[in-house]
C-alpha cells in the first residue's frame, strides 16, 4: 500500500523498537504467569490437554491484547480475565466437564470402576478429591473459588476478573463455598 | 448486601470473614452474632478448613512446550492474509471503486435457471465497471412455493425449539408453536440448539446445534410442511459462524424462503461423523448456499480464503453481502441479477453487515482482525460494532462511514470486542447486541460495563450502559440468542446455563422481556427436568 511505500525506512528502527518493547513485555507476562495460569485452567477444566489448549490461546490472545493493557498494575487481573473467558467459552463449546486425565469417550464407556466409598477415601490423594469436588460445582463457582481461595485474590480483584460487582462477588462466592462445603462433606473432609 | 440463606444466620458475611472482606462494622456485628450463634461458628470454620485445603493444593506447572506452542500460534496468526484479488482498491474513494475496482461475481452453477437459458457451467468474476448482460436483466422466472397446507406458525406466532433428554440418552428435538401447544420433531441432533432463523415464507425452519464435546457445531433445516429434516454441514464453532440469513425481498414474494445463507468453518471430525463433505481446508470459513427448491446438495460458495456470510438485501436483484475476514477485514457482494449498482456497498473494513429488514442501514464490526488458533476469527484490536448510514441517501459520503453502535464507549489503545451478536428490531431502529467479549478496562466504575448481557435500545440514538436489559438470573448463564417480537414490544432471551456437573444435559431459560418494563415471562419449561428450550423464531 502507497502508505507504507516511502516513510517504511525511516519508520523500520522505531517499530523494531515497538515492537522488541512488546515482546520483552509479552515474555515477562509469560514468565510471571504461565504456571499460575496453567494451574487456575487445569483446576477449571481437569483435563491436563484441554488445560493446555486454554492456556495457549489465552497467552496468544494476550499478546494480540497487549497494547490494551495500559496499567502494568492490572496484569495479573487481566491475564486471569483473559483465561477466564477463554476457559468459559470452551467449557461452552463441550458441555460436560471431564474427570481430569479421561477423555470424554472413556469416561462414558467404562463401567463403574471405582471401588466402594471407603476404598475410594483411602485411594485418592488429597488433591484428587478436592479435584472431584471443585469439578461437581458450576463452572462460575468454581473460578469464584479458586480466584479466592487458590490464588487468594480479593474480592475486588476476583471482580475486575469475572466482570462482577463487589457485592456479586460476594454473593457469588458463598454460595460456592455453600455448596463446596456440602461436597467436601460427601468426600469426608470437613465438618 | 448480606444474603443469609440459612433462615437468619449471615452466610454471606461468614463467607466473606473467611476471605478477610469484613469492613469494621461487618466485623463487630458478625462477632456479635457468633458469640451467641454455635452453627455459624461452625460454618466458619467450615469454610476456613475449605480455604485452606484448596489454598494447599499442590502447585502444578505449565507443560514445557507450552512457550513454543505459543510463540508458534502467535507467528501463525499474526501474517497479515492477503486480500483476495476482488478486494483490492476497495478502499479507495467512490469514484474510483465505481470506475475501476467494481468486481462482480456472478454465480451461475447455482440450482438456477438463469434468464435466457441454461446455468453456465462455473462461477465468473467480471472486472468491468459496466453491468454484466446478466446483471442488467430481470430475474428469471421460478416457480412459486406450492400453497400447501396452512404453515406451522401464523403471523406473530412464537416458535421455539425444544431439547430433552441427553446426557448419557439420545436427545430429543421439537420445534413447538408456544401458542397452540403444536410440535414437530426433529432428527436427534448431539447437543443444544444456539441459533434459530424462520425463512420468511414459514415454511422452513434453519437452525444450528452443538455436536456434542467437539467443538464444533451442526446446521440444520427442518422443513415445517413435511417435518423433514436435513443436515446441512459441520462448522467448528467459531465466532461470527451463528449467523442464518434467508432470502426475503418483499417485492419478489414469489423468491420468499427459497434460500438461505449461512456459514462453516471446515472441521473434520472423523468419517462416522455424519458430517456432508466439505472440501475447504480444515480451519477455514465458507459462505454456504442452501436452496430448498434444488435437487442439489447445500452448495459452497467457492469465494474466497475466510469468507463469511452477512445479509442478502431486500433490494432489486438477489444480492447477498459476504464478508472476507483478515487483518483489515472487507465486505462485498455476490449477486445473481444485479439491476442495482451495488458499488457503494463494497467496502474494506466493514465485516459482518446485518442490514435493516428495510434494507436501508446496516450493523457491522470494524477492527483489526487475527486468525484464531486452530480455525476462525475474532477481532484483535478496536474491534467495535457500528451502524452504517441511509444506503439510499445521495450524499458523496460513503454510507460505509458510519457511527459506533455504542454512544458512551471511549476504548483506548486498541481496546474493543473480541466478538458478539447483533440483530435488528422489526420497525428498523431497534436493534440488540449481546454477548459481547470486551477484553478493555472495564468502562464504568462497577467494573461490569460492557458485560456480556443484553443491550437493547434505538440504532437512532445508540446503545450505552444504560441499555443493558435487566436480566436477573444465575450468575453463570450466558446469552444465546435474542428475538424480537413483531409489534418490537419484547425481546424473547434464550439464556444457557451451566451443566451441574459431569454428564448432566445442558438446560436454559427462555424469557420474554417487555420493553417498557415489567417482569420477565417465562416460556417453555415444560419439558422433563432439565430441559433445554430455545431459540425461539416469530412469524413474520
Amino acid at each position: 500500500m502507497a502508505v507504507w511505500s516511502s516513510p517504511l525506512p525511516v519508520l523500520t528502527p522505531l517499530v523494531t523498537l515497538v515492537v522488541n518493547r512488546a515482546q520483552t513485555d509479552f515474555d515477562r507476562l509469560f514468565e510471571e504467569f504461565a504456571d499460575p495460569i496453567y494451574g487456575y485452567v487445569l483446576r477449571m477444566v481437569g483435563d491436563p490437554d484441554r488445560a493446555a489448549d486454554i492456556v495457549q490461546d489465552t497467552f496468544i490472545k494476550a499478546h494480540r491484547h497487549l497494547g490494551s493493557l495500559t496499567d502494568p498494575g492490572a496484569a495479573r487481573s487481566w491475564i486471569f480475565r483473559i483465561a477466564t473467558n477463554t476457559a468459559i467459552d470452551a467449557l461452552r463449546r463441550g458441555r460436560w466437564s471431564t474427570p481430569m486425565g479421561e477423555s470424554a469417550d472413556r469416561y462414558e464407556q467404562r463401567p463403574d470402576p471405582r471401588p466402594g466409598p471407603e476404598a475410594q477415601l483411602l485411594d485418592a490423594t488429597l488433591d484428587d478429591r478436592l479435584q472431584r469436588a471443585l469439578l461437581a460445582l458450576r463452572p462460575n463457582h468454581r473460578q469464584c473459588l479458586l480466584l479466592s481461595d487458590l490464588e487468594d485474590m480479593s474480592a475486588e480483584q476476583i471482580g475486575a476478573v469475572m466482570g462482577l460487582s463487589h457485592g456479586a462477588v460476594r454473593t457469588l462466592l458463598c454460595r460456592a463455598r455453600g455448596e463446596m462445603r456440602r461436597l467436601l462433606a460427601a468426600e469426608g473432609m470437613t465438618r | 448486601m448480606n444474603r443469609p440463606t440459612r433462615g437468619s444466620h449471615p452466610d454471606e458475611l461468614l463467607s466473606a470473614a473467611a476471605s478477610g472482606d469484613l469492613t469494621d462494622a461487618e466485623r463487630a456485628a458478625l462477632d456479635a452474632h457468633l458469640a451467641d450463634c454455635p452453627p455459624c461458628r461452625e460454618t466458619l470454620a467450615a469454610f476456613a478448613d475449605q480455604r485452606r485445603l484448596l489454598g494447599g493444593m499442590r502447585p502444578v506447572n505449565a507443560p514445557r512446550d507450552l512457550g513454543a506452542r505459543v510463540r508458534t500460534g502467535v507467528e501463525s496468526g499474526r501474517g497479515v492474509r492477503r486480500l483476495p484479488g476482488w478486494l483490492v482498491g476497495m478502499g479507495a474513494s467512490l469514484a474510483t471503486v465505481a470506475a475501476a475496482a467494481l468486481v462482480i461475481l456472478v454465480l451461475g452453477n447455482l440450482p438456477l435457471t438463469p434468464p435466457g437459458g441454461s446455468p453456465s457451467p462455473s462461477p465468473q468474476a467480471s472486472s468491468s465497471a459496466e453491468p454484466t448482460a446478466s446483471a442488467s436483466d430481470t430475474p428469471p422466472s421460478v416457480s412459486p412455493q406450492p400453497s400447501g397446507p396452512v404453515p406451522f406458525l401464523e403471523p406473530g406466532d412464537l416458535g421455539y425449539l425444544s431439547l430433552t433428554g441427553g446426557g448419557f440418552a439420545e436427545y430429543h428435538l421439537a420445534f413447538i408453536n408456544d401458542r397452540t401447544g403444536a410440535s414437530i420433531e426433529a432428527e436427534p441432533p448431539s447437543g443444544a440448539p444456539i441459533s434459530a432463523a424462520l425463512s420468511p415464507d414459514r415454511n422452513w425452519l434453519a437452525y444450528i446445534t452443538q455436536k456434542g464435546e467437539t467443538g464444533a457445531n451442526e446446521v440444520w433445516a427442518l422443513n415445517l410442511l413435511t417435518g423433514d429434516t436435513q443436515l446441512l454441514g459441520c462448522s467448528l464453532d467459531t465466532p461470527f459462524t451463528e449467523r442464518l440469513t434467508w432470502w426475503s425481498d418483499p417485492t419478489q414474494p414469489e423468491f420468499a424462503g427459497r434460500y438461505l445463507g449461512y456459514t462453516l468453518t471446515s472441521v473434520y471430525l472423523g468419517p462416522s461423523s455424519g458430517c456432508p463433505p466439505n472440501a475447504s481446508e480444515v480451519g477455514t470459513t465458507d459462505p454456504w448456499l442452501f436452496d430448498v427448491q434444488g435437487e442439489l446438495p447445500p452448495e459452497r460458495i467457492d469465494f474466497a480464503e475466510d469468507t463469511y456470510v452477512g445479509s442478502f438485501l431486500p433490494i432489486e436483484g438477489l444480492m447477498f453481502m459476504v464478508s472476507t475476514a483478515g487483518a483489515t477485514p472487507a465486505s462485498g457482494v455476490i449477486c445473481w441479477w444485479c439491476d442495482y449498482d451495488p458499488s457503494p456497498l463494497q467496502t474494506r473494513d466493514v465485516f459482518l453487515p446485518v442490514v435493516s429488514p428495510d434494507g436501508n442501514r446496516a450493523l457491522f464490526w470494524r477492527g483489526t482482525m487475527g486468525a484464531q488458533p486452530g480455525g476462525g476469527w475474532s477481532f484483535v484490536s478496536g474491534g467495535l460494532p457500528y451502524l452504517s448510514g441511509d444506503f439510499r441517501s445521495t450524499g458523496p459520503a460513503s454510507p460505509w462511514i458510519g457511527q459506533p453502535l455504542f454512544a458512551d464507549l471511549a476504548p483506548v489503545g486498541g481496546e474493543g470486542f473480541e466478538s458478539g451478536r447483533m440483530a435488528w428490531g422489526p420497525d428498523n431502529d431497534l436493534v440488540a447486541f449481546w454477548d459481547g467479549a470486551w477484553l478493555g478496562a472495564p468502562q464504568s466504575t462497577d467494573g461490569r460495563y460492557p458485560s456480556r448481557g443484553v443491550y437493547v435500545g434505538r440504532a437512532s440514538e445508540g446503545l450505552s450502559a444504560g441499555s443493558l436489559l435487566p436480566v436477573d438470573l444465575p450468575d453463570d448463564a450466558w446469552i444465546v440468542d435474542v428475538a424480537f417480537a413483531p409489534d418490537g414490544a419484547s425481546v424473547v432471551v434464550t439464556i444457557g446455563l451451566s451443566s451441574a456437573g459431569i454428564g448432566d444435559p445442558p438446560s436454559s431459560m427462555l424469557l420474554r422481556y417487555a420493553l417498557d418494563g415489567g417482569e420477565p415471562i417465562r416460556i417453555g419449561g415444560g419439558g422433563p427436568n432439565p430441559s433445554w428450550d430455545g431459540p425461539v423464531v416469530f412469524g413474520p
